[in-house]
């Protein structure tokens, strides 16, 4: 948890927000917490909180593997990703792709991304951690 | 902290939602149940739950109280079900509320109306 760095926070030792904009790759970086393209999450117990607003990306993958605690649990379903709604600017509704490993893509269903116009992505989402790590 | 009426639910005193209703826009005005415009302050997080009528200003609520305010400028999704194409909001970082129109449909001209969001975010530390 250490090379996350935890957002100013109003109560610092209480589910606390982090930001995790170090993890974009592709070109979907963000600027800060505090701009308007921002990545962060929260941990709350079993629950892990997703905010996401992309800039331009020019490959289906939004983010780099997340640390453990990040993960999502899979349990026994044979898929190797949870799908995650989300929207986008001149697109319309979206789908990202969670995978195991805690990578993020965005769907093959998403449209076009490789020449970079393909920003604005907006997630919010809440999932299931793993169990054991 | 700002003085927000609360909203009656069984335990007023843990975790309360508050009414916001009063600080959306003038051509959004709320009433009855179902028209609705909630927060919950929960730690470092804030939820808005929030049901319009008809609207014809792209600003939602001018200024929510400060306990509402987000570390930066915010995109929210969200969903209107009589139009087809995807609406959401932007939640500024002094609390400005406004609708977010991504693919430029007319959504001002009277016609936008069941405007949903519902929507957890991280608060400004203060």
């Amino acid at each position: 948890m250490a090379s996350v760095l935890e957002m100013p926070n109003r109560y610092p030792g209480i589910d606390p927000w982090f930001d995790l904009r170090q993890f974009a790759v592709n070109g979907w970086q963000m600027n800060s917490p505090s701009s308007s393209f921002n990545f962060f999450a929260k941990v709350s117990g079993n629950d892990v909180t997703l905010q996401m607003h992309t800039r331009g990306g020019t490959a289906p993958q939004i983010i780099a593997p997340l640390p453990d605690w990040l993960l999502p649990e899979m349990g026994v379903s044979t898929s190797s990703y949870r799908t995650l709604p989300a929207f986008q600017r001149t697109v319309g509704a979206i789908a990202l792709e969670l995978y195991a490993d805690g990578t993020i893509h965005a769907a093959p269903w998403s449209g076009a991304i490789s020449d970079g116009s393909n920003l604005n992505i907006v997630c919010q989402a809440t999932y299931t951690r793993k169990a054991v790590l | 902290m700002t003085e927000l009426p609360l909203l009656a639910q069984p335990y007023p005193d843990n975790r309360p939602w508050v009414d916001l209703s009063s600080h959306i826009g003038p051509t959004w005005t709320m009433g009855g149940a179902a028209w609705h415009f909630r927060g919950l302050l929960d730690g470092n997080t804030a939820t808005l739950h929030l049901r319009t009528r008809h609207g014809i200003q792209p600003v939602l609520a001018e200024q929510l109280p400060e306990e509402f305010w987000p570390p930066g400028e915010l995109v929210l999704q969200a969903f209107a079900p009589n139009k087809e194409k995807p609406v959401g909001a932007i939640l500024s970082a002094n609390g400005r509320l406004t609708i977010y129109n991504p693919l430029g449909q007319p959504l001002l001209d009277g016609s936008l109306s069941n405007f949903v969001m519902q929507v957890s975010y991280a608060r400004r530390a203060g």
